[in-house]
């Protein structure tokens, strides 16, 4: 048994939906940032394993490397905006900051 | 020679009063002496009346012109029917004529009025009223189209009844003022219906286009009785204005107004307005109307010279006077002598004016207008005295004055009329009229002119009595002295009564006064062809002396006439004589058979005691019609409007609010259960994102 395509992308779907589920469950805002680098990294593994199975001449793993490095900005970003949030709430507890709702 | 230049020149006449009205009426009051302009723009108006029927007689003696242009055009909704209101002008010998005749009278009377009204404070109103009255009359002249002719009719009608009401402090003059108004009311619905007849069945204001039509048998309802009640309603309209039997009381009470403006009222613009129009309008007299027109002049004829016997105001003498001259002239159109008629129209207009500018010379001398106070004025008017002799004669008829050469056509006509069917009815009413008409001239001649030998000392104490209120209001304080002698006015008053005097002379019309009506100056311009009508086949020509070919009978009546007319003039004449020596010339008013005379056969009181109470009568039952079925009407639908409104309301209340108040019901109740799923949470949020992603791609892939 060779890995195959679907293989890969199976994974991949799972690594998204833990990270989907990390989202939408945790009570951390740091365990919510890292569910979306689990997304983002199976969004990754899409763009390599396409781009391996692929015969188009266009590779869509060069994407990953930027994805990586947006990820990595977006993450400091994050953070910024948790500590901005934890002095106005006392808090990252998603639950906590319910003002969208005004 | 352009036409065009003839046409310009009578529509600037027609224009020039106008001008004179509008400078003195805006800026009158400002200036004392602005009344001079009327005076100038008359002279203007005359001087282009004369100069257009000089250039239209000399160069285009057989042209009529007749210009329209469209005003308003009517489309019916159908499409198939559409008309249009044309204005328009014309001009032809006739209308050149009466233009002429109007200006001459007007510019005589203007000159006249700056010394009779001299010091009035209104003097400004009363001189643009004057010029006003002129344009309106010849507008009336200007227009073959009946609507504009109309206008200018009721035009014609208000300046008179403005002007007759002058002295407006006056109770009297008021009271005429209405009277004239309320009897031209009546005339003035009977030519507006026959206006309306003619619209309705031709589609057109255009009296020239009608005449066509009924020449070539499209009669007004299709039948001969509807060109009968055309020509009558039409005739209607000058009954009132031309003061005939039975619409003529408000002629002799048109005497309130200032003499200058009886002269012109009874002259050229008002009551000739009548006459004008019947003339114009004469082709579309059939055999019955014409003679309506005739019998209804004859009598009218009479009426006014009858009453006018036992007159004491000698401003009311003339008034009636016109009535029976007027009526005179309605007998010779009626008898188809259309060129008599005007012919006696012109004249009268000179030789009336003259009449009433005498009486008012004396008014103005005397400051007294009852014959019974005035005596022996020979002696001290001379002037006056020499032309009222020739206004007289002229008015009687007597030889080698205008009047002779026109009263003999008119008596000739009806006497033609008689000699063809046997009918003397109206010939005769013209004789009793003739007769009447030198009894009332010689009377005044006797009573008031006349230098008594006897009565000549006793002058000095009558002119203290002199004082009656009825007298035109004179306002000038120059003249306080002259109670103690009476003396003729400035060249203002004695000029135009020369003018007239010499325009009554019969040269100036006919070289034979006893010629044919060949002979006559004007009447090669005036023949029924030249005037652009021919008659329709049932009409008066027949019995016209003055159209048609030559024939027995005109010979034998214009041999008659001389003799009959002159006979009972000279009669009336003699019966005046006679009365005078028996010293029962001013018999008492009251007595038993003048009562009668004196207070116009009663038809005053005919109108004030049973036509009166009648309208009352009719408008109150109108009032009682009004009352309870219209008003019950209005109520009804007042109560019905009620009712529908409450009802509207109830429904708008229940269903209309319902459905809105339903609408927001909802709405509320589905935002309170919506707003539950609203926690502000993004994590809630996302996974709505989330779940619905997954819907769609569900559905997608389904």
């Amino acid at each position: 048994m060779s890995i195959t395509l679907t293989h890969f992308i199976a994974v991949s779907a799972v690594l998204f939906s833990l990270g989907l589920f990390a989202i939408l469950t945790r009570r951390n805002s740091v365990t919510i940032l890292m569910g979306l680098e689990l997304i983002l990294n199976a969004a990754n593994l899409n763009f390599v394993a396409f781009a391996r199975f692929s015969d188009t001449p266009f590779r869509g793993d060069v994407a990953v490397l930027i994805v990586i490095v947006i990820a990595a900005a977006e993450t400091a970003v994050a953070l910024a905006i948790f500590i901005n949030i934890f002095r106005n709430f006392g808090s990252i507890d998603p639950n906590e900051i319910k003002t969208l709702k005004e | 020679m352009q036409p065009q230049i003839v046409i310009n020149l009578f529509l600037s006449a027609v224009f020039t009063p106008l001008a004179g009205f509008l400078i003195s009426f805006f800026i009158g009051r400002k200036l004392s002496k602005v009344y001079y302009i009327n005076v100038i723009f008359g002279g203007i108006g005359l001087a282009l009346s004369l100069t257009a029927l000089y250039l239209k007689l000399q160069f285009f003696p057989h042209e009529n012109w007749n210009h329209s242009f469209e005003w308003l055009a009517i489309n019916s909704a159908a499409g198939s029917e559409s008309f249009s209101i044309s204005l328009s002008y014309w001009v032809n010998n006739l209308n050149v004529i009466m233009l002429t005749v109007v200006n001459i009278v007007a510019f005589v009377v203007l000159v006249y009025s700056t010394d009779y009204m001299h010091g009035d404070p209104d003097i400004h109103r009363y001189f643009s009223l004057i010029s006003f009255f002129v344009f309106s009359m010849s507008g009336l002249i200007a227009s073959p189209s009946l609507m504009i002719l109309y206008i200018f009719w009721e035009l014609v009608g208000f300046a008179s009844y403005k002007l007759i009401g002058f002295w407006r402090h006056k109770d009297s003059a008021a009271a005429a003022q209405m009277k004239a108004f309320l009897m031209n009311r009546v005339g003035d619905m009977m030519f507006f219906i026959g206006i309306l007849i003619a619209l309705i069945h031709y589609k057109t204001f255009d009296i020239t286009k009608i005449f066509e039509y009924v020449n070539q048998g499209n009669l007004p309802f299709g039948a001969d009785w509807g060109l009968t009640l055309l020509g009558i309603m039409i005739f209607g309209g000058a009954v009132s204005k031309s003061a005939q039997f039975p619409l003529q009381n408000w002629l002799p009470d048109a005497m309130e107004g200032p003499t200058p403006v009886s002269a012109l009222i009874h002259a050229a613009t008002m009551v000739a307005a009548g006459v004008y129009l019947m003339i114009i309008a004469s082709p579309l007299l059939n055999g019955t109307a014409a003679y309506v027109v005739a019998l209804i002049g004859g009598i009218s004829a009479v009426y006014g010279a009858s009453v006018a016997t036992v007159q004491t105001d000698i401003k009311k003498i003339f008034a009636y006077s016109t009535i029976s001259q007027l009526g005179m002239m309605f007998a010779a159109l009626g008898t188809g002598s259309v060129y008599f008629a005007f012919f006696h129209l012109v004249t009268h207009a000179f030789f009336k004016a003259g009449l009433f500018l005498t009486s008012g010379s004396v008014i103005h001398s005397t400051h007294e207008q009852d014959i019974r106070k005035l005596k022996s004025l020979a002696a001290f008017l001379p002037v006056t005295t020499a032309v009222y002799v020739v206004f007289a004669l002229a008015i009687c008829g007597a030889p080698f004055t205008s009047g002779f050469v026109s009263k003999e056509g008119v008596v000739a006509s009806t006497i033609l009329f008689g000699l063809i069917n046997g009918n003397y009815l109206i010939a005769a009413l013209m004789l009793l009229t003739s007769l009447f008409t030198a009894y009332y001239s010689v009377k005044v001649w006797l009573v008031v002119f006349r230098k008594d030998k006897a009565d000549l000392p006793a002058e000095s104490s009558h002119h203290h009595e002199v004082s009656d209120e009825n007298t035109a209001a004179h306002s000038d304080d120059d003249h306080g002295e002259h109670h103690h002698h009476i003396h003729e006015h400035g060249y203002a008053i004695k000029l135009p009564l020369i003018v007239l005097a010499v325009l009554s002379v019969w040269v100036l019309y006919v070289l034979n006064p006893i010629g044919h009506a060949d002979s006559h100056y004007l009447f090669p311009y005036l023949t029924a062809e030249k005037l652009g009508s021919s008659a329709p086949a049932d009409s008066l020509y027949p019995y016209s002396l003055s159209e048609g070919p030559e024939s027995e009978l005109k010979h034998q009546a214009e041999l008659i006439t001389p003799f009959a007319a002159t006979g009972v003039t000279l009669l009336g004449a003699l019966l005046a004589i006679i009365l005078f020596r028996m010293k029962k010339l001013t018999p008492d008013p009251e007595g038993k058979f003048t009562r009668i005379l004196y207070n116009g056969y009663y038809l005053d009181y005919f109108y004030t005691d049973i036509i009166s109470p009648l309208a009352v009568k009719f408008t109150q039952l109108i009032a009682l019609f009004d009352k309870y079925v219209v008003d019950g009407i209005v109520n009804f639908m007042g109560t019905l409007t009620v009712w529908i409104s409450t009802a509207a309301g109830i429904f708008d209340k229940y269903v209309v609010d319902g459905a809105v108040n339903f609408t927001a019901w909802i709405t509320d109740k589905t935002g309170f259960a919506v707003r539950k799923i609203q926690t502000g949470k993004v994590q809630d949020y996302l996974l709505f994102v989330v779940f619905t992603l997954i819907f769609l791609i569900v559905l997608a892939s389904i």
